[in-house]
C-alpha cells in the first residue's frame, strides 16, 4: 500500500503529519502562521489559518508543477514592407492568444501569485505539429485562422508564431497564502473549510473541491483548484437558503456537500456533478431528534454527525454516488438522488467526539472529547460502514525539522522568508532570476524587520497599496478593540468548560486580562526573545496558548451550543481571528522583546518566532494582471507594497523603542510540560483499510517487533542452542528421516482440446530446511485408458495464474521448454486452490533450482499485461552452464595408447569444446598426426590436422574437404622432440581452433569447415597416448529453456539497472523500486520475505458505447446489422457489457461505479461522446453534419491489494522511468523519469546500496514528455516528447550524467513513444507499433542520420548495454497459431546487417513489457 | 498471527543429541551392544522417533521380550513419553552433559509413573486432544472444531514426519487472533522437576491493557521467588522475561500448542 498521510493541527496551531508507514508525528513547517482547520487531499493541504484566513500547502509531489504559457505573434503580409505586425482593425491582436479571441501581450502574462515563478524568459518555440521550424518559427496561412503549415508559399497572407514561458509552483512543501475574498481580509474571514472531489464521477482526478464557510454564514467555494493550480483561481458564492447561515461544511469525495448550519440543522446540496460543480440545490436534513448539529463529515459512501452534546451519529440510508453522466432525465435523478444524498434516519454511535473526519475508503477519524487523542474508527469495509470501534493513536510527535528539499532546482526547496504578521508581505519574485532573488530575500529579511524585497514591484501598485494600507489600518485598529473585549468573554467561557488544572490557569489568564483591560500582560520577562515552540515554551505561557488556541476553537463551538445569533457569530468569530495587524502591535507593544498580550499571542509568537526559525510565510501577492478577475489585481499584493513603504514603522515592533511593559510573573503551581491537544483532524488524504491498518499501533505491526531488544535475545539464544545441542553431533542419524512430501489435489486438466478432469500429485523429496532436491508434478487422468503425465520440476520454467472470472474458473499455466508458447494449463474451480497450487509449483522450481536468494546484477526482468512480475537472472544460468561444464568433462577409453587410435566425441564438438592428447612421443619417431574430423574413415573431411614431422623438422597444421587438402600452414617445432611426453589440446573458439603445447599456446588455425560437424578425434603415428580428455563445454541455453521466477506485487512495468537498481511504476503512477526480497503476493512460502511490503494498484476497465444517427430519432443504439454492438470493447468487435465486466481477481475490488470517462484520447464532447462518419474511422470530438455514428467510453475504477518486495517512493508520480545500465563516475546511478505533467527529473544518489535515491532533480525541457531512456556513456539520454519527437540530451557523460541541453531530433514520421539507446546503437518505437533503428550514430555525432524502419507489431521494447534488442512482440506467428504478447531477442544484429534478421523468442505469451538492460559480462 | 518464520524455524528445527544404551538387565547377549546415536526433534514424542532404536535392540534382548514395550529412562527418572522430547530433555538434562545419555528398558515397566504407549495412535489422541484443550483455551475451541479432520490429519502428519509448511499450513489458524485482545487465555504448563506441571488461566493483556510478559507469569504463579541460579527455560532457551506472553504463545509453542515452560531449581 502507498504510503499517505494524516494530517492535524493541535492546540498550538501547529500542524503535524503522519505517515503510515511511520509512527512519529511529524511537525509541518512553521512559517509564523497558526492553524485551527485542516482538510487534505492526497497531495495538498487546505488550512483555516489563526488569523481566519486559508492558506494552502502542497506536499504530495516532488515533481514541480509547471504551466507552460503561451502567446502567439500574429503578422500580416502587406505589399510594402513584407510581413508586418500592422495588422487589419478586423484581425485579432500583434499578440494574441491561440485562437485569437483574446490579445495577449507578453507583458500582461504575468504570474497569478507569488507561489510562481517564472523558469525562464520568454523565447520562441520551434515546433509545429511535431514538424521542426526554421529560426524564426514563423507558420504560415492564408488568412486567420485557417490550418496554419510551416512553409511559406505564394498565398501566405498572415503568419504566427509561438511565444512561450513557463512559470513553475515554487511554494511547494510550503505554506502559502490563498488570497481573500474581497480585498480587506478582515471584512470577511473564514470559518470552516474542507476540500474534496477527486471522484466525482467522470471528473480528473485532480479537480478538487474546496469549500469554505465564512463569518458571515456564507458558503464560498475556490474555483479552477486542480493539479495545475494548486491554489485555485478566484471566489464563487454558494447562496444558502434564507435564514440558514452556515458554520461548517464538508466536501465528500464523490462531490457531496453537506453543510451544518447556526441552527444545528444540516443542509445538503444536491445535483453536484462533473457539469454542475456547485450543486442545484439545498435540501434539509433535520439533526437527529433532540440535538443540534455542530460538524459532519461526508465520505463517499458515508456521512456521519456530531451533534453539540459530543454524540456521533451515522446517516442511514445513504448510496453511493449514481454516474451522472447517463442519458437519463436530469428530473427523474435528482429526485431520486434526493434520498441518495440525504439518507433516512441518524443511527446514534458509541462515544463523544469534538470532531469526526471522513477519508478515502469512508475510514472515520476522530478525536476524542476527554484527552483530545485521535481516533481512528476500526473495522470500516465497505459491507460494514459503520466499523466496529474507536482505536486511539497514540505516537510521539515529532517537531519540525526542515524538510528536505524536494527538488534543488527550483527555489522552493527552503520555505521562502517573509514575515507575516508585521505585514502580510510577500516578496515578489524577480521574473527573470527567481534564485537570485530568494537568496537575496533571505540575505535581507533578517535583518529588516520587514523583510521586503521591492525590487520588482512597480510603482504605481506602490501607490494603490499604501492607501489600501491605510484603510486597513483603520479597520483592523477597530478590530482590535472589539477583539479584546471578546476575548475576555471568551476565556471566562471556558473557565465553565475547561475542567481541572487548565480552568486554573485560565482563570489567572481571565483576572489579568481584566486588570490590564486593554493592555498586553506580560508572562515572564525572562522568556522574551526565544523560541518558544515547542520544547522551549516557558509552561506558564504555554497553557494560556492552550486555552487560547482551545479557545478559538472551543468558542466557535460554544457560539452554537450557546445559540448565539449569527451577529454574535460574527464577532466571536472576528475576536479568534485575532486579526494580525502590525499596527495593533506597534502601537500597543512594539517592544518585541515583550511577551504579547494573550490576546495576540499567536500575531506575538509569530514576531518572535521568525528572526530565529528563519522560516517565513510565502503569501500570494497576486500580481496585476489585466486578463484575471478583479479579486486577482485587488489582492494583498497592496499590503505587501504597503506595508513596506512603511517599513520604518513597522520596524519599531522589533526595534525596542517603545518602553516594555512591565508586569509581574505568572507562574504555574505545577510545572507541567505543554500538553499536546489535538483540535482537528484530516485523514482526506491517508488511505488505510480495516484489514490492514498502519503501523501505528505497535502490537499489530510485525516488522516493529524485530528489533524488539526481547525478540532479539531469544532469536539469539535459540541461534546458540543449535549450535551447543546440534552443531556437534551433525554425524548422528536423524530420527526422522527427511522424506518426501507429497501435496495432492483434483484440477482438470487439458488435453487434446478438451477438459479432462484429474488427480494432481506433487511429490517433492529433500531432506529437513526445506530443501527439495527433486520434484515432480504427476498429472493422472483418463482420456479412453488412465494415463498419466510426469512433470519434472527441473523442466518446469514458469508458472502463471490467471482467473476466468465468466467461467469461474482459475487456470495454472505450466511453461515447458517443449512449447514455450503453448502451456500446460490446470484448471481448478476454486481460485484459492490455484493460488495454494502456483505457490507449490514456484516454491518447489525455485528451491530445486536453489533460487531462494536476490537475484544478480543480471537481470531481465518481464511484466504481463495482468501485472505480475518475472525476472529471469543470467547469472543463474552461467552458474548452470558452468556446472554442466564441469560435469562434462570427460576422459575418453585409449586402452593400451597404441596408435592408431580414433574416438567418438559423442557431445559433438562448438566452440567452447576442447580435447586434449597427453602420451609419450617415440624416440625415433618421425611423425604423428591428430585429426579433428567429420566421421570415422579414413577418407573424410578434416577441420583439424595438426602434424609434427620430426624428418622435415617441421610442424604442418591443415584441413581436408572433399578428400582435398587445404593450404599448408607451419607452426614451430621446437616444442616437441622425440622421446618426450606431450600434451596437446585444442580449444574450438568462435573463429579458430586454439591449440597449446604442454599448457602454452602453440598456434591458432581459422576454422576452414564448419566445425560442429566434427564428431571424431583420430590419432595416429608414432606416438602412445596416454589420456584423452573431452570437454564438451557448456551446452548453450536457448532463450526458451530460460527459467523465469514470479514476484509479488502489481506493476505495469519494472526497470532495471546498474547495480541490481530496479524500479517499477504501478498503473496508478505511483512509483516503487525493488527491495531484494522474493516472494509477496501469490507465492508466500518465501524464504526471504523480509522487504516484502503490502501494495496497492489502481486499474481501469472501459467498455464502449456505440450508437447510430437515423433521420426519425436521431442517435439510436439500433443501428444497422452490420454494426458494432452497443456495448463494444475497444475494437468493437467483441459485444462488452457493463455487467460482463469482471474483476481479474478476488484481490480486486471495484472502487468505483461504471461513468462516462471525459478523458477519451481524441477528446469528448459535454456529454462524453466522440464522432465519426462510420465505425471505424477516426473519431473526433465535435460532432459535423457527415458524422452519423458516435461512441463514448465507460470506465470503471478497480483496486487491487497485494504484497511484494517493492518499497514505493513517496510523493512522486511518474509515467515512465529508466534506471542507467551504467554507473557515472561518483558511482550513482542515474535514475531519469517522466511526471505525469510530462516533466523529466533525474533521481541523484542512487547506488546499488541505496535504491532509492537521495533527491529529484528538474531537468527542464521544452515541451512536456512522455518517456525517457537513462544512459550514461554510451547510451546517451533520449526522451520522447509528447508530440512524438525525439530529442536527445547533449553532454551526457560519466562526469555529467545529467547532461548539459535537450536536443531535438527528429520523429520517423509517425510520432514516436519511445527510445532507447545502448552501445551507441538507439531504437525507437512509434505509435503504432513499429521499431526503428537511428542510423549513423557515432560518438561524435549522437544524434544520428534517420530513422530506418524495422519491423511491425512491437508493443514495448528494450535496448540492453552491450546493444541487444529485447521487445515485446504485440502478434506473433507460430505453427499452432498467433499470440500475443512475446517476449523476443533480436537476432542476425551485425556490422553488415544492424537492423537484425529476425526474432527469438521466449516462453510464455501475454508479457506486456519487458527490460533487460545489464548483459551478463563476457 | 504476525508470523515470524524465523523463529518458527528456528525453533521447529531444534535437535536434542542422544546416546540410548539398553538396559544391563535386559541384554540377553554377552556383550552389551553399541549405545545408539540420534538426534531428535526437540517438539516430537519419543514413540514416534524410537523406532529405529527399538530395533536396534531388539536383536539383543530375550524372546520373551520381543513384544514387550519399549521404556526410556535418563539418570533413574524415566520418561514420561507424552511430553515432548525438548520439555524432557530441558527438565531432566538441561544441557549439561551432551549428548543426552538414555537407557532403554524392555522389562520392568514402571507402571506407577508411566502410561502405556502400544501405538502411535495413542500419541495422536494425546496431541489432539492436548491441541484441542490448548484452542479451547485460546479460542473457546472454535477453530479446532471447525477445522476438517484431513487438517488435523496434516498437523499429525506434519509433527511425526518433521514438516514443517505442512504443519505450520494448518497451524497458523490455531495461532489467529485479533492484535487488540490476543488469544482469550494463553495455555501453558509449567514443569519443574519434583511437582507436576502447573496450569492455570492467563491473559495475554492485563486489565488495563498493558501486555503481559513472561516476568508477569513467573511471578504470579512460581511458588516463591526465583533463587540465583535457578532458570527458567522454555524450548532449551531462557526467554527474557519481558517478552510478551501472546507472542511466546504464538512462536515458543510446542506443536500441542501449549507453551511448555521448565522451571529448573539451582539444586538439581
Amino acid at each position: 500500500m502507498p504510503s499517505s498521510q494524516v494530517f492535524a493541527a493541535n492546540n498550538c496551531g501547529r500542524v503535524f503529519s503522519l505517515s503510515t508507514d511511520q509512527s512519529c508525528w511529524r511537525e509541518l513547517p512553521y512559517l509564523g502562521v497558526e492553524f485551527k482547520r485542516v482538510s487534505a487531499h492526497e497531495t495538498v493541504l487546505w488550512a483555516l489559518g489563526g488569523d481566519h484566513q486559508v492558506y494552502v500547502f502542497v506536499y504530495g509531489s516532488s515533481v514541480p508543477i509547471r504551466v507552460c504559457e503561451e502567446s502567439y505573434e500574429n503578422q500580416r503580409w502587406n505589399p510594402m514592407e513584407g510581413f508586418t505586425s500592422v495588422l487589419l482593425p478586423s484581425d485579432r491582436a500583434n499578440f494574441s492568444s491561440a485562437d485569437g479571441l483574446a490579445p495577449r501581450p507578453l507583458s500582461s502574462v504575468t504570474l497569478p501569485t507569488l507561489a510562481w515563478s517564472w523558469e525562464s524568459a520568454w523565447h520562441l518555440h520551434y515546433t509545429h505539429n511535431g514538424q521542426a521550424l526554421d529560426k524564426e518559427g514563423w507558420t504560415y496561412a492564408i488568412d486567420f485562422p485557417r490550418t496554419y503549415t510551416a512553409e511559406k508559399r505564394w498565398n501566405s497572407y498572415v503568419r504566427r508564431r509561438k511565444w512561450i514561458r513557463y512559470r513553475c509552483y515554487v511554494a511547494l512543501d510550503t505554506w502559502s497564502a490563498v488570497p481573500p475574498i474581497h480585498h480587506d481580509p478582515a471584512q470577511e474571514p473564514f470559518i470552516d473549510i474542507s476540500v474534496g472531489g477527486g471522484e466525482v464521477p467522470g471528473e480528473d482526478p485532480d479537480k478538487l473541491m474546496v469549500w469554505c464557510v465564512t463569518a458571515l454564514g456564507r458558503i464560498m467555494v475556490r474555483e479552477g483548484v486542480d493539479g495545475t493550480c494548486p491554489e485555485g483561481c478566484g471566489w464563487a458564492h454558494v447562496p444558502t437558503p434564507p435564514d440558514q447561515d452556515v458554520t461548517s461544511v464538508w466536501v465528500g469525495r464523490s462531490g457531496r456537500v453537506w453543510a451544518v448550519t447556526w441552527d444545528g440543522t444540516a443542509i445538503v446540496r444536491t445535483g453536484v456533478s462533473r457539469d454542475c460543480p456547485t450543486g442545484v440545490e439545498w435540501v434539509v436534513v433535520d439533526p437527529p431528534e433532540g440535538s443540534r448539529l455542530q460538524q459532519v463529515a461526508v465520505g463517499v459512501n458515508s456521512v456521519w454527525g456530531i451533534t453539540r452534546d459530543h454524540r456521533v451519529w451515522y446517516r442511514r440510508g445513504l448510496q453511493a454516488s449514481q454516474d451522472t453522466g447517463s442519458d437519463s432525465g436530469k428530473h427523474d435523478n435528482e429526485t431520486g438522488h434526493k434520498n441518495l444524498d440525504t439518507g433516512t434516519t441518524w443511527l446514534l454511535m458509541v462515544g463523544l467526539l469534538n470532531m469526526i473526519a471522513v477519508g478515502p475508503n469512508d475510514q472515520v477519524w476522530g478525536i476524542s472529547i476527554e484527552d483530545h487523542t485521535i481516533l481512528v474508527r476500526t473495522g470500516v469495509t465497505e459491507t460494514e460502514l459503520t466499523g466496529r470501534t474507536w482505536r486511539p493513536i497514540c505516537l510521539p510527535a515529532g517537531t519540525f525539522e526542515t524538510p528536505p528539499p524536494s527538488m534543488n532546482s527550483s527555489p522552493s526547496s527552503s520555505p521562502c522568508l517573509l514575515p507575516f504578521p508585521t505585514s502580510k508581505i510577500s516578496s515578489s519574485i524577480d521574473s527573470k532570476q527567481p534564485t537570485d532573488t530568494f537568496t537575496k530575500d533571505e540575505q535581507s529579511s533578517p535583518s529588516s524587520s520587514t523583510g521586503v524585497s521591492l525590487k520588482a514591484l512597480e510603482d504605481n501598485d506602490l501607490v494603490i497599496a499604501e492607501k489600501v494600507f491605510d484603510k486597513l489600518q483603520l479597520l483592523q485598529v477597530q478590530d482590535a478593540e472589539t477583539e479584546q473585549e471578546n476575548d475576555v468573554k471568551l476565556s471566562r467561557k471556558e473557565n465553565d468548560e475547561s475542567p481541572g488544572k487548565e480552568s486554573v490557569k485560565n482563570h489567572d489568564t481571565t483576572t489579568q486580562n481584566e486588570g490590564n483591560d486593554s493592555a498586553a500582560p506580560d508572562d515572564s520577562r525572562e522568556s522574551s526573545i526565544r523560541i518558544r515552540y515547542p520544547e522551549d515554551y516557558p509552561s506558564s505561557l504555554s497553557s494560556s496558548v492552550i486555552s487560547e488556541h482551545g479557545g478559538d476553537f472551543i468558542s466557535s463551538l460554544q457560539a452554537s451550543d450557546d445559540c448565539i445569533l449569527p451577529s454574535d457569530a460574527l464577532v466571536a468569530s472576528q475576536n479568534s481571528s485575532e486579526v494580525k495587524t502590525s499596527h495593533e502591535k506597534v502601537s500597543e507593544d512594539a517592544d518585541s522583546t515583550d511577551i504579547q498580550s494573550r490576546e495576540n499571542s499567536t500575531a506575538a509568537s509569530n514576531n518572535q518566532v521568525k528572526p530565529e526559525k528563519q522560516e517565513h510565510l510565502l503569501i500570494h501577492a497576486e500580481q496585476q494582471s489585466t486578463s484575471s478577475s478583479m479579486e486577482w489585481s485587488e489582492s494583498r499584493l497592496r499590503h505587501t507594497s504597503s506595508s513596506s513603504s512603511a517599513g520604518s514603522e513597522a520596524g519599531l515592533s522589533r526595534g525596542s523603542l517603545v518602553v516594555p511593559r512591565e508586569e509581574g510573573a505568572n507562574y504555574k503551581l505545577l510545572a507541567l510540560e505543554a500538553e499536546h491537544l489535538w483540535l482537528w483532524v484530516t485523514g482526506g488524504g491517508c488511505w488505510i483499510r480495516a484489514n490492514n491498518m498502519p503501523k501505528w499501533f505497535v502490537s499489530e505491526c510485525c516488522p516493529a517487533l524485530s528489533t524488539e531488544p526481547w525478540r532479539v535475545g531469544v532469536l539469539q539464544k535459540l541461534r546458540d542452542r543449535h549450535g551447543k545441542e546440534m552443531k556437534p553431533f551433525t554425524g548422528y542419524e536423524e530420527a526422522v528421516e527427511g522424506s518426501s512430501w507429497v501435496i495432492s489435489g483434483q484440477c482438470r486438466w487439458w488435453v487434446k482440446g478438451q477438459w479432462v478432469p484429474a488427480s494432481l500429485e506433487l511429490i517433492m523429496i529433500g531432506s529437513r530446511r526445506s530443501q527439495v532436491q527433486d520434484a515432480t508434478l504427476i498429472v493422472r487422468y483418463t482420456l479412453g485408458s488412465k494415463r498419466v503425465e510426469e512433470i519434472s520440476c527441473s523442466t518446469i520454467l514458469m508458472s502463471v495464474m490467471c482467473v476466468e472470472p465468466t467461467a469461474s474458473r482459475s487456470f495454472v499455466a505450466i511453461y515447458h521448454p517443449d512449447h514455450p508458447l503453448w502451456p500446460k494449463t490446470l484448471s481448478f474451480s476454486a481460485e484459492t486452490d490455484a493460488e495454494d497450487w502456483l505457490n507449490h509449483l514456484s516454491t518447489a522450481c525455485n528451491q530445486f533450482r536453489g533460487l531462494t536468494d536476490q537475484p544478480s546484477f543480471y537481470t531481465v526482468w518481464g511484466v504481463t499485461s495482468q501485472g505480475d512480475i518475472f525476472l529471469h537472472d543470467c547469472s543463474t544460468t552461467e552458474k548452470e552452464l558452468r556446472a554442466e561444464s564441469v560435469a562434462a568433462h570427460q576422459r575418453l577409453p585409449v586402452g593400451t595408447g597404441a596408435t592408431p587410435i580414433t574416438l567418438l566425441l559423442n557431445r559433438g564438438f562448438r566452440p567452447g569444446c576442447f580435447v586434449s592428447i597427453s602420451g609419450k612421443i617415440h624416440c625415433n619417431a618421425d611423425q604423428f598426426h591428430i585429426n579433428l574430423q567429420t566421421s570415422r574413415g579414413t577418407d573424410t573431411d578434416i577441420a583439424l590436422h595438426i602434424n609434427p614431422r620430426f624428418c622435415e623438422k617441421t610442424a604442418v597444421i591443415n584441413s581436408k574437404k572433399k578428400g582435398i587438402w587445404g593450404a599448408e600452414e607451419f607452426g614451430q617445432l621446437e616444442v616437441l622432440s622425440p622421446g618426450d611426453h606431450c600434451e596437446v589440446s585444442v580449444v574450438c573458439d568462435d573463429k579458430d581452433f586454439k591449440i597449446s603445447i604442454n599448457d602454452k599456446f602453440w598456434y591458432s588455425f581459422k576454422h576452414r569447415l564448419v566445425v560442429t560437424k566434427i564428431t571424431h578425434v583420430v590419432v595416429r603415428g608414432s606416438i602412445t597416448v596416454d589420456e584423452v580428455t573431452y570437454n564438451h563445454g557448456a551446452g548453450e541455453r536457448q532463450l526458451t529453456e530460460w527459467y523465469w521466477r514470479g514476484l509479488g506485487g502489481h506493476l505495469q512495468r519494472v526497470q532495471g539497472g546498474a547495480g541490481g537498481v530496479t524500479w517499477g511504476i504501478s498503473h496508478d503512477f505511483h512509483v516503487y523500486t525493488y527491495t531484494g526480497a522474493t516472494g509477496g503476493g501469490l507465492y508466500k512460502a518465501s524464504s526471504n520475505d523480509a522487504g516484502v511490503q503490502i501494495m496497492s494498484d489502481v486499474r481501469h476497465m472501459y467498455v464502449w458505447e456505440n450508437q447510430r444517427w437515423n433521420p426519425v430519432t436521431g442517435f439510436t443504439y439500433r443501428g444497422l446489422p452490420t454494426d458494432r454492438h452497443t456495448w463494444s470493447d475497444q475494437t468493437g468487435r467483441h459485444q462488452r457489457a457493463k455487467e460482463s465486466v469482471k474483476l481479474q481477481s478476488r484481490h480486486w475490488s471495484w472502487t468505483s461505479e461504471w461513468c462516462v470517462d471525459y478523458h477519451t484520447p481524441g477528446g469528448v464532447d459535454r456529454e462524453g461522446w466522440q464522432y465519426a462518419t462510420d465505425f471505424p474511422l477516426s473519431y473526433h470530438a465535435h460532432r459535423y453534419a457527415t458524422d452519423l455514428v458516435r461512441r463514448r467510453r465507460w470506465v470503471r475504477k478497480c483496486r487491487v491489494s497485494t504484497s511484494g518486495p517493492w518499497q514505493q517512493m513517496e510523493k512522486v508520480a511518474l509515467v515512465h522511468v529508466s534506471v542507467s545500465p551504467e554507473c557515472a563516475e561518483d558511482g550513482t546511478i542515474p535514475v531519469w523519469g517522466v511526471s505525469v505533467t510530462g516533466e523529466v527529473v533525474v533521481r541523484l544518489g542512487v547506488t546499488h546500496n541505496k535504491y532509492q535515491g537521495e533527491k529529484w532533480k528538474l531537468v527542464p525541457a521544452e515541451c512536456p514528455m512522455c518517456s525517457v531512456c537513462a544512459g550514461v556513456d554510451g547510451c546517451g539520454v533520449w526522451a520522447v516528447s509528447k508530440d512524438g519527437q525525439a530529442h536527445l540530451r547533449l553532454g551526457v557523460t560519466k562526469k555529467t550524467p545529467q547532461g548539459v541541453q535537450w536536443v531535438n531530433v527528429d520523429s520517423p514520421g509517425q510520432p514516436l513513444v519511445e527510445v532507447s539507446a545502448g552501445a551507441w546503437s538507439v531504437w525507437g518505437l512509434d505509435r503504432s507499433g513499429s521499431l526503428y533503428r537511428r542510423t549513423n550514430v557515432l560518438p561524435l555525432f549522437p544524434e544520428g542520420t534517420a530513422w530506418e524502419w524495422v519491423c511491425g507489431s512491437v508493443a514495448s521494447f528494450s535496448i540492453a548495454a552491450d546493444g541487444s534488442v529485447w521487445a515485446v512482440l504485440d502478434t506473433y506467428d507460430t505453427e499452432k497459431g498467433t499470440v500475443q504478447g512475446v517476449i523476443a531477442r533480436r537476432v542476425g544484429v551485425s556490422r553488415s546487417c544492424p537492423l537484425g534478421t529476425g526474432w527469438e523468442h521466449t516462453i510464455g505469451t501475454g508479457w506486456s513489457s519487458v527490460c533487460a538492460r545489464v548483459p551478463l559480462p563476457l | 498471527m504476525a508470523e515470524d518464520r524465523e523463529i518458527l524455524r528456528e525453533v521447529w528445527d531444534g535437535r536434542v543429541p542422544v546416546c540410548v544404551q539398553l538396559a544391563s538387565e535386559d541384554c540377553s547377549t554377552l556383550s552389551a551392544p553399541d549405545p545408539y546415536y540420534l538426534m531428535i526433534p526437540r517438539l516430537s514424542y519419543f514413540p514416534l522417533v524410537m523406532d529405529k532404536v527399538r530395533k536396534h535392540f531388539l536383536r539383543f534382548t530375550a524372546q520373551e521380550l520381543q513384544d514387550a514395550e519399549m521404556w526410556l529412562e535418563s539418570d533413574g527418572t524415566p520418561l514420561k513419553w507424552h511430553y515432548p522430547v525438548g520439555v524432557l530433555f530441558d527438565l531432566q538434562c538441561g544441557g549439561s552433559a551432551l549428548p543426552w545419555c538414555l537407557t532403554a528398558h524392555f522389562s520392568h515397566f514402571p507402571e506407577q509413573d508411566l502410561i502405556r504407549c502400544q501405538t502411535r495412535e495413542v500419541v495422536e489422541s494425546h496431541f489432539m486432544s492436548s491441541l484441542k484443550e490448548a484452542d479451547g483455551l485460546k479460542h473457546r475451541g472454535q477453530i479446532i472444531t471447525n477445522m476438517q479432520g484431513k487438517d488435523h490429519k496434516q498437523l499429525w502428519m506434519g509433527l511425526c514426519n518433521d514438516k514443517f509448511d505442512q504443519f505450520w499450513a494448518i497451524n497458523r489458524k490455531l495461532m489467529e487472533c485479533t492484535p487488540e485482545e490476543g488469544f482469550k487465555h494463553i495455555p501453558f504448563r509449567l514443569h519443574s522437576n519434583c511437582q507436576p506441571p502447573l496450569q492455570r488461566l492467563i491473559k495475554p493483556i492485563a486489565e488495563d491493557g498493558r501486555k503481559m510478559t513472561l516476568g508477569d507469569l513467573l511471578h504470579e504463579f512460581l511458588p516463591s521467588a526465583i533463587n540465583e541460579g535457578d532458570r527458567v527455560v522454555i524450548q532449551g532457551i531462557e526467554a527474557p522475561q519481558d517478552t510478551p506472553l501472546q507472542w511466546l504463545s504464538e512462536h515458543l509453542s510446542h506443536p500441542d500448542n501449549f507453551l511448555h515452560i521448565c522451571y529448573i531449581t539451582a539444586q538439581t
